[in-house]
């Protein structure tokens, strides 16, 4: 569990063999072993859909917070079918030490984009994080510890002890949310808040999963958390100090309407409903 | 085979609501006119319908084209409606240029035949400007909802990534978009050589819209660092007084000169001598100014808006103002830099090279492509894609692979995926797709293994998978 990835190979486009148990799971998808990135020691994917205003502050933020760390980092923007300059901005990006990879994912939805995310990563710690930065980075410094201890998921969490939402969610979307919120905690019981946008999770074990995901809409990670508890892997928990941003790409009715059915369908699945 | 000369025999029908012969023709005219006359010179049986004007020809054949001129500003667009249904049959493919609101061929003409519709620029914030509620709201509407329910299943046309951009954020449009930009055609050559002392030179219709004005108001902070600075406001307009009026106000006679309407060779000569053009406009569909510049080799300070950070490579061909900064602060640095005689060259060199990729006969074929693409769909029958996909795909290869990749590729691609070779090795610009789905679709043609990354909106712009000036 301690090898040492720290003297990974900077990733420069030159070739280099991708380990097997990285690409398996990206060939079976049908991704080209040629996507897989070189390994590291930790990777945060963010997704990201017409996320132009808000993700260079947030990118900014993370690589800072990254280049202090003594591990090998890596920073995955996924550009979720963008139509404006989302691909120019990462190219323009002043990073020397954190390399920022772009990726595309033209399905759309955020499942969709963390999976194709996930599939293409070859690191030891493999998370997501939103492209608002609603959770800071920070957050890290309490979850990456107990990833080398042995917790193989860390998911932030707004309804544990200790955490503090600094600006609440709108109204309407807290309504919107409870039959969402009944539902999941059935199909993922023992995780109290499973729509946090931060979770890391160990490499291998989020590959597996993720080779296993059908969800495209934002209730993959109901999906994703059932998943990893399926294959007999406990979720942690940890308080995130969570505040709610404006300029959220996600649509009321339609993107709701599509968890709702995402989430239906996978308590079908599981037989409770 | 080029797409162009697939149009060979076909009959292709143009709808645009002026012609380039109307004494208000402007932009969209050049591009109607520019793409047409190459179609027809492919061999295509062109007719382009519009609007007729004061002691205008119903028909003409001035063009290698017809010209059927019919109704005024909104009466072509029923005069349109009659010849669609009269004659839509007749026509193997129909290019729909919107000017805030298209010509809805796809209804008039259901079924009948290929229809791409070419949108130069979004109007939904202008139509408050020029028209009173409820027509502003009528025009939203026409523009908006009712063309995403006209066209259904029609691809698109965007002159830049920032149109195209607008037409998914404001018109809510889902269907597949291509990127085909306007030419430039040179100026007369200019035997002017570069001035040694700082000077700026704009070439425009002066309308308020150009925001001029805040060139002028940049003048004196500018002047206190370069005394011998001059700035030459060339071109005609509403907004001409008034600039002449803000000059004189700040005492700039000396300094700042509105030389009013120039020849294209005293066009050419003011920016050859120039150092610096400048386009403060709020918005451009398009910054043909910016361009024409560039052929000079003159490189230009805009804001960073729409339009305007397509044409003006920030750093390379020019300068951008970022949002919230001031027009002072980046003009003060661009001739700091340009003060330098080598790099005014360096400069001159990129602007140069960054204006010869926009020509009138990539445009056509550009255009041709979507056109001969979307009737083959047609002929097939074959649904179009109800999702669109605005990410591109660049597919590169070393060099020593150019063999194999050229001879995979030969009938494997699609008409709108864009194959170059430089020296640095073969290179595919894959539209509508990302690098999962462009491995999926190479292997399918049968290529190599290929490293594949995402397009920038310089290479969908260019449409060629090349880099950007270095």
């Amino acid at each position: 569990m301690t090898t040492d990835l720290s003297t990974a190979p900077p990733s420069t486009g030159q070739p280099w063999a991708a380990p097997e148990q990285a690409v398996g799971p990206a060939r079976a998808a049908g991704i080209p072993p040629s996507l897989v990135r070189a390994p590291c020691h930790l990777e945060i994917l963010i997704p990201a859909h017409n996320e132009v205003r808000r993700l260079p502050r947030t990118l900014l933020r993370v690589i800072s917070y990254l280049e202090a760390r003594p591990y090998s980092s890596a920073i995955v923007v996924i550009d979720n079918n963008s139509v404006d300059r989302t691909v120019d901005l990462i190219s323009h990006l002043p990073s020397p030490n954190v390399p920022v990879h772009l990726l595309g994912c033209a399905q759309a939805g955020k499942g969709a984009a963390v999976r194709r995310g996930i599939l293409t990563s070859s690191a030891r710690f493999v998370g997501f994080m939103d492209a608002d930065l609603a959770t800071p980075i920070e957050t890290l410094d309490m979850v990456l510890p107990m990833l080398e201890a042995g917790c193989r998921a860390v998911v932030g969490s707004r309804r544990v002890r200790g955490a503090t939402v600094a600006e609440p969610e709108p109204r309407q979307r807290i309504l919107g949310g409870l039959l969402f919120k009944a539902l999941a905690r059935r199909i993922v019981p023992g995780v109290a808040d499973t729509q946090c946008g931060f979770k890391i999770f160990d490499g291998d074990l989020a590959r597996e999963a993720a080779s296993q995901l059908r969800v495209e809409g934002f209730a993959f990670d109901v999906e994703l958390l059932r998943t990893i508890s399926e294959m007999g892997v406990g979720v942690s928990e940890v308080p995130v100090v969570w505040s709610h941003q404006t300029g959220s790409t996600l649509r009321g009715l339609r993107d709701g309407t599509r968890g709702a059915a995402d989430v239906l369908r996978l308590a079908h699945r599981r037989g409770y409903l | 085979m080029t797409a162009l000369e697939q149009l060979a025999g076909r009959r292709i029908l143009f709808l645009n609501w002026r012609d380039q012969a109307n004494p208000h023709a402007g932009g969209a005219e050049a591009y109607t006119e520019q793409i047409a006359r190459r179609f027809a010179g492919a061999g295509a049986q062109v007719t382009l319908v519009t609007s007729a004007f004061a002691e205008s020809r119903p028909y003409d054949w001035a063009h290698e084209y017809l010209v059927v001129r019919e109704g005024g500003r909104l009466g072509v667009y029923l005069a349109a409606a009659r010849h669609l249904r009269r004659y839509a049959r007749q026509y193997d493919g129909i290019v729909d240029c919107q000017n805030g609101i298209p010509f809805f061929a796809p209804f008039w003409a259901p079924s009948a035949s290929a229809v791409v519709c070419v949108v130069h620029h979004v109007h939904q914030r202008q139509f408050g400007m020029y028209f009173r509620w409820p027509l502003s709201q009528v025009g939203r509407m026409l523009e908006g909802r009712v063309t995403r329910a006209v066209y259904r299943d029609a691809p698109f046309v965007a002159v830049s990534p920032s149109t195209r951009a607008e037409m998914r954020h404001q018109l809510g449009l889902r269907l597949p978009i291509h990127v085909v930009p306007n030419g430039v055609e040179p100026l007369p050559p200019s035997q002017v050589p570069r001035a040694t002392r700082p000077r700026i030179a704009v070439v425009t219709r002066l309308v308020p819209h150009k925001r001029l004005h805040l060139l002028v108001q940049a003048v004196p902070a500018l002047l206190e660092r370069w005394p011998d600075l001059r700035v030459d406001i060339a071109g005609t307009g509403p907004a001409r007084a008034r600039l002449m009026a803000a000059v004189r106000d700040r005492g700039l006679e000396h300094n700042v000169f509105l030389p009013g309407r120039v020849s294209e060779q005293g066009k050419s000569d003011l920016l050859s001598r120039a150092w610096l053009t400048v386009a403060p406009s709020l918005a451009e569909g398009w910054g043909l100014t910016v361009l024409e510049a560039n052929t000079c080799g003159t490189p230009t300070v805009a804001f960073d808006v729409p339009g305007l950070r397509d044409s003006v490579l920030d750093g390379r061909t020019g300068w951008l103002v970022p949002s919230g900064s001031s027009l002072v602060t980046t003009l003060t640095n661009a001739l700091d830099l340009l003060s330098d005689p080598a790099r005014r060259q360096l400069v001159a060199g990129r602007a140069k090279s960054w204006a010869c990729r926009f020509t009138w006969d990539s445009s056509a074929e550009r255009l041709a492509r979507v056109l001969v693409q979307e009737m083959t769909r047609r002929d097939r029958g074959t649904p179009s894609r109800r999702q669109a996909i605005d990410l591109a795909t660049v597919a590169s290869w070393p060099p020593e692979d150019a063999p194999a990749v050229q001879a995979s590729l030969g009938s494997g691609l699609r008409m709108t995926d864009a194959f170059s070779a430089g020296e640095d090795g073969p290179r595919v610009l894959l539209t509508g797709c990302d690098e999962v789905g462009a491995a999926a679709a190479l292997q399918r043609a049968g290529a190599p293994a290929a490293k594949l990354t995402l397009a920038t909106s310089t290479q969908v712009l260019c449409g060629t998978g090349e880099d950007e000036l270095a």
